[in-house]
């Protein structure tokens, strides 16, 4: 699999979230930012040369676990990038998040994307 | 410090910090004896919990609520020199706290939110010990 085959890109993904917790669709909203944080690992792991066979949240800690190997950042920098998309995967499949742990996913998502493209 | 405000505050972050290591250790014994990971998993959203009382308490904050509480570990976060890692696997906990609801966590998914919610742990209990 590769970040090209997953369709549009992690800030396309992200600009699409955030258009659609403007407007109010906390759902639809969530489930973008997963696909945005899925895309960003894709996309991390095709700039790294970095095999996955899937983007279920242990494929991408073994990305992260890939990615972290160098040494250029520190333990777990990369693996703590999943937890806020993926709270959000279930907040849009199950509806179980309270407004402060929405507020919190989604500006910890967003932001752990935004570095991993360089602050864009 | 004794009965002073102070001291009060210590004692109760010293409690706190002892409860995150004891269910820590009760949620790990419930994972490999019984592989029962919608236990462990709350027992362990439970210890990270204590872990954010236990320092926000050392801070002389007593934050109550569970928002209180995201509140205090966003203010330990930004003393760590604005330490987002902290605040992204403090949500591995949330993810463990809502498997023991709804139980939607595959096993695969499960290792890999006990990894991060035990490095959260990890590294507050790090905090507590190198301020205490």
């Amino acid at each position: 699999m590769t970040g090209q085959g997953f369709g549009k890109t992690a800030l396309e993904y992200l600009d699409a979230s955030k258009r659609e917790r403007s407007v109010g669709n906390i759902h639809e909203a969530a489930a973008l930012m997963w696909k945005a944080t899925q895309a960003t690992f894709a996309a991390l792991a095709d700039a790294r040369g970095v095999r996955y066979k899937g983007l279920d949240d242990i494929d991408l800690f073994s990305i992260a676990v890939t990615l972290e190997e160098d040494g250029s950042v520190r333990k777990h920098h990369y693996r703590s990038g999943i937890a806020p998309g993926s709270l959000l995967k279930d907040h849009a499949e199950m509806d179980v998040l309270e407004s402060y742990q929405l507020e919190l996913a989604f500006e910890t998502a967003e932001h752990f994307i935004r570095e991993c493209f360089d602050g864009r | 410090m004794g009965d002073s405000p102070a001291g009060r505050y210590h004692q109760r972050a010293a409690r706190h910090e002892a409860r995150a290591r004891n269910y820590r250790r009760q949620a790990e014994l419930l994972l490999d004896r019984d592989n029962d990971s919608d236990c462990a998993g709350a027992l362990l959203y439970e210890a990270a919990k204590q872990c954010i009382n236990a320092i926000a308490n050392q801070l002389g904050e007593n934050p109550g609520t569970i928002g209180g509480k995201v509140n205090a570990l966003r203010r330990v976060a930004t003393r760590e020199l604005d330490d987002q890692d902290l605040l992204r696997n403090w949500q591995s906990a949330d993810k463990l706290h809502v498997h023991a609801d709804r139980g939607n966590l595959d096993d695969a998914g499960f290792s890999v939110h006990w990894a991060q919610t035990q490095a959260f742990i990890d590294f507050m209990l790090s905090i507590y010990h190198r301020d205490a």
